[in-house]
Formats: C-alpha cells, sequence, structure tokens
C-alpha cells in the first residue's frame, strides 16, 4: 500500500485537498488503477448515500412532541426566555460591543440634526463670551438698562471674575467644538453609523439574535432561535440560466428541510452564496422545475399554467411548463446553461403533476 | 402574554425543523419508532435548555448536536444492557422499506415502477453497511454523505476539531466501503 493515496482520497472526493496536494493526487490517480478503482468506488458510495430518500416523519408526530413540550411548559420544567437569560446576553462581550455600536448610533443620530441646525442658526448655537457671561441681572434687564449694563460689563471685563468666567469658558467652548460635527463631516457620519447598524444586525443574524432590536424582542425564543430568515425579500417567482442542479428535475418542495437541501444544491459552488428566500411552508409550498444541462445559451423555462384539479376524490395539481429553445440558425452564446424556476404556491394537500409543453 | 408567544415559536420550532431532525433520527436509529423517540426527546431537550443556546451555530446544528448526543447515549446504554438499540436492516425489510419509499402514497397495493424497485433494493444495501458501522462511524457518514453538512458543521455538531473531522470521515467511508461490498456480495 506504500505510496498510495487512499487516506486522501475522502477530502478529493469533497473537494477539500488543498492545491498543492490536490496537483499531486491527480497525478498518482493518473498512474494508478488501484487508488483509481478506490476512488470510483467511494464518490458511487457517497452518491448512493446522497441519493437516499429523505424520510418524512408521520403526520402526528409534530403535534404530539407539540403536546408534551406544552404539558412540560405548564409544569414548569421549561426555563423560559427570562430576563435571566437576558441579563446574560446583555454582560456578555458581544452583548456589550453591540450595545455600545447601538448607543453610539443613536448618540450620533442625535447630535448631527442639531449640528446641522446649528449651521443656518449661528446665532443661537454658537456660544460667545459676550452672551455666556451674562449674569441674571443682565438677562432681566430692560431696554433703558442698556447703556448701564454696557458700562456694567466694561467694568466686570477688568475683573478678576470675569477672567475665571472667561476661562471657563474658553474650555467649554473647547469641549464643545469636539463634540460639534461639521456638515461634511456630518454627511459622512450618518452612513457609518448606519453601516455599523447594519453590521450589528447582520452579527445579530448570524448569531441568531436581532440585536438591533428593541429587549423585548430579543426576549423573543423565535428570534433567539435564529429564525431571521437569510433573505426577507418576499418573491413569487425566481427563474434564471444557471443552476447547480444538472439534470432536468421537478419537485414540490413542502418542508424547510427539503427547501434547504434543495437551494443548497441549486445554489452549488456561488459565491457569495444567495440567501435563503423565505417561505412559509404552513400555507405555501414551492414547485421546482430544472430544464438540465443546455448546451448553449438562448434556453428558458417557464411556468405557463398552474391548474388545480382533482384527481382520484383529491385535489390535485397540474403545473405546465415549457422549454423554450433557441431559434436555429440564430446567435447563441456558447455556453452550458441550466434553466430554472422556482415558483412559490398555495399549499394543497393532494398531488402535483408535472406536464411539459412542446 | 408571554407563554403564549413562547408555545407558538415552540411550535414553529417543530414544524421546521422537525424534518430535519427526524430524517437524521431515522438514519442514526434505522427504525422509525426510535426515530420518533429520538426526535422527541431531541425537543424536549433543546426547550429545557433553550436558555444555554448562545446562537454560536445555526438552531439546526445545535439541534442535530443534542439529537446525535441523545443516539449515543441511548445505544451505550442499551449495549451496556446487552440489548442492541438499533436493528440491522438487513433482517427488516419492511420497516426500512416504509422509510425509504420515495413515494408512499404508492404503497397500497399497485405495482412500483421496475426503476423504483430497483432503487429500494439498492437503498437496502445502503442502509444494512451504515447499520453495521460504529456510532461514530455512522454519524459522521450520515451528517456528511446523507444530509450534505460542511466539514464545519460536523465539527461543531460532533464537538470536534476539523482535523479530526476529516480524519474520522476518511476511515468511515474506507469502512463503508468494504461494508457495502460485503452487503452486495451476500445478496447476491
Amino acid at each position: 500500500m506504500t505510496g498510495h493515496i487512499t487516506h486522501l482520497i475522502s477530502e478529493y472526493i469533497d473537494g477539500a485537498l488543498p492545491p498543492k496536494v490536490l496537483e499531486k493526487a491527480k497525478a498518482h490517480l493518473f498512474f494508478c488503477n488501484h487508488c483509481r478503482n478506490m476512488l470510483k468506488e467511494m464518490q458511487e458510495n457517497s452518491q448512493r448515500l446522497k441519493n437516499l430518500a429523505p424520510v418524512k416523519p408521520p403526520t402526528d408526530l409534530e403535534e404530539k412532541i407539540i403536546r408534551s413540550l406544552e404539558k412540560e411548559m405548564q409544569t414548569g420544567e421549561i426555563k423560559k426566555n427570562s430576563p435571566e437569560s437576558l441579563k446574560e446576553w446583555f454582560f456578555s462581550y458581544r452583548g456589550l460591543a453591540i450595545t455600545a455600536t447601538a448607543a453610539l448610533a443613536i448618540v450620533l443620530f442625535n447630535i448631527i440634526p442639531i449640528n446641522l441646525k446649528s449651521k443656518f442658526q449661528p446665532q443661537e448655537r454658537k456660544p460667545s463670551l459676550s452672551s455666556k457671561a451674562k449674569t441674571p441681572v443682565e438677562k432681566s434687564a430692560t431696554v433703558s438698562d442698556r447703556a448701564e449694563l454696557k458700562e456694567s460689563l466694561s467694568r466686570m471685563r477688568h475683573s478678576k471674575e470675569l477672567s475665571r468666567r472667561e476661562s471657563t469658558l474658553k474650555t467649554d467652548n473647547l469641549a464643545m467644538k469636539k463634540v460639534t460635527v461639521p456638515a461634511p463631516m456630518a454627511k459622512e457620519a450618518a452612513p457609518l453609523s448606519a453601516m455599523q447598524v447594519t453590521r450589528a444586525a447582520v452579527k445579530g443574524e448570524r448569531r441568531g439574535v436581532a440585536q438591533n432590536e428593541p429587549p423585548s424582542k430579543m426576549n423573543h425564543p423565535q428570534s433567539a432561535l435564529g429564525y431571521t430568515p437569510q433573505s426577507s425579500e418576499p418573491w413569487v417567482e425566481i427563474k434564471g440560466q444557471s443552476s447547480g442542479v444538472t439534470e432536468p428535475f421537478q419537485e414540490v418542495i413542502t418542508d424547510l428541510h427539503s427547501w434547504r437541501r434543495i437551494w443548497h444544491r441549486h445554489v452549488g459552488a456561488q459565491e457569495p452564496k444567495p440567501g435563503l428566500p423565505p417561505v412559509d411552508f404552513g400555507v405555501n409550498e414551492v414547485l421546482f422545475i430544472c430544464a438540465g444541462s443546455q448546451p448553449t445559451g438562448g434556453y428558458s423555462l417557464d411556468i405557463t399554467k398552474v391548474e388545480n384539479t382533482e384527481w382520484e376524490g383529491k385535489p390535485a395539481r397540474v403545473v405546465y411548463y415549457q422549454i423554450k429553445t433557441p431559434p436555429e440558425n440564430s446567435m447563441k452564446m456558447m455556453v452550458i446553461t441550466q434553466p430554472f424556476v422556482f415558483r412559490l404556491v398555495p399549499k394543497i394537500q393532494g398531488t402535483t403533476f408535472f406536464k411539459p409543453l412542446k | 402574554m408571554a407563554d403564549i408567544w413562547n408555545e407558538e415559536a415552540m411550535a414553529k420550532m417543530v414544524r421546521e425543523e422537525l424534518p430535519g431532525v427526524y430524517n437524521l433520527c431515522f438514519r442514526l436509529s434505522s427504525n422509525r419508532e426510535d426515530a420518533e423517540d429520538l426526535s422527541q426527546e431531541t425537543f424536549l431537550k433543546a426547550i429545557r435548555a433553550i436558555h444555554k443556546f448562545k446562537g454560536q451555530s445555526t438552531l439546526a446544528t445545535w439541534l442535530y448536536r443534542i439529537a446525535v448526543n441523545t443516539w449515543k447515549n441511548k445505544v451505550r446504554h442499551q449495549v451496556r444492557r446487552k440489548f442492541k438499540f438499533h436493528i440491522s436492516l438487513s433482517g427488516s425489510a419492511k420497516e426500512s422499506g416504509d422509510g425509504d419509499s420515495p413515494n408512499r402514497e404508492l404503497n397500497d397495493g399497485r405495482p412500483l415502477p421496475l426503476e423504483q424497485l430497483e432503487k429500494k433494493e439498492g437503498d437496502k444495501k445502503v442502509i444494512a453497511a451504515l447499520g453495521n458501522l460504529e456510532e461514530n462511524e455512522k454519524a459522521i457518514i450520515v451528517l456528511k454523505d446523507i444530509d450534505q453538512k460542511s466539514y464545519e458543521e460536523i465539527a461543531k455538531v460532533l464537538n470536534l476539531n476539523l482535523g479530526t473531522v476529516k480524519s474520522r470521515l476518511a476511515r468511515a467511508r474506507e469502512k463503508f466501503r468494504t461494508k457495502f461490498a460485503l452487503q452486495r456480495v451476500k445478496t447476491r
């Protein structure tokens, strides 16, 4: 067995070998019958396992589990997502970082409008020594007393107390300058803070908690359990020319698990991977049709009609679809395409038939 | 109000994750009854420990981890009692047939198309070979080749590092290859 690459075959199948090792493995496979046969056998086995049909749970199991969970809840054995878990999250490293980002975003959003306003009304906002130095006596003075006040002001300017006040005000003014965001900067600051918030939200989505939501929502087990859909865009139909499913394929997807599997297969090696479109499998299901690999561009796939009917006394559905081919002698892109279509349809308790149209 | 909310969330979790969890449990335990018990136990354990779920992996991965650990514990417990928890499917065609029929609506007496019958026979051999593997080998093959999980997800589910996942998977696949070859010879 010395010299064979049997230990690398598993990673070779998964495409997980580093490039240099892969080159060596390929070179070895070219010459070694033993390893080539083993690779073929293991690839076939992986395919066999992959092709095992998914097993659906019995219809009453879901209800049975929900009932037992509710029973446990009533007996109080289940620790609810209470303020304790929220407190744990809040004081965790991530919790602190996200709270700080959110707080910064709030502060920025609050300060920026004030400073934009201050640009248009400089007299009101800009602190000046004369306006800040006013004493309560000056504030209450009438117009007739202005001359006297001017005199007293000039006297006060030379006094020690004023110099002390001036120094204090200078410090205040400096401090204000530090806080004030000039208008052009404010324009930059707004998207930056928005980006930070988005990042926080994305992080939240990854770890299953929507951090930019109020605590009451964070406490919701649903958000804590990672139900935020990867893509929240509402959709009815997704179609295109490129799919990871390379053979003709029709399927009715009725549950999230199958949806994830098929989407994963469809997305294939695409990078970045598009998010899983949201589907409420309580009321809807997804029709997926793929035309398989086509030799050129110009092919397309359309669902022309979805007809609800009856079959053997049960509701049924007929999905008519058409694979359009490019006209003969037309210019075609020399690229392999896999036309596909996903269509969101209302759920039915019956059989679905796929009928191709010519 | 909070209670109603939690119950709704729990129901949603069960509705959305049950097919995946059940499929895994069925592939691990190889029969319907055990798969049902395992699924139920998995959700109960998950809900009891939901406050410990930190969101460092997806909920499905976390549930899979609970399911695999629960299954391993059961197998060990049964082995200690000198009773095998999972039954060999080579001898129980009925159960594997029920589970693996891709279109169970057709199991009403009408003959299945030839292709489906052939696939069913092939599936039985695959499942029988799978049943002859050790727990760890079986778990890793089910996760990788049936459930199509990535190395990283498997590492999280089985609480292993990536290197161990790769080496263990290589060994498990090699063993599956020999067991499957034997299975084919036996049934010829």
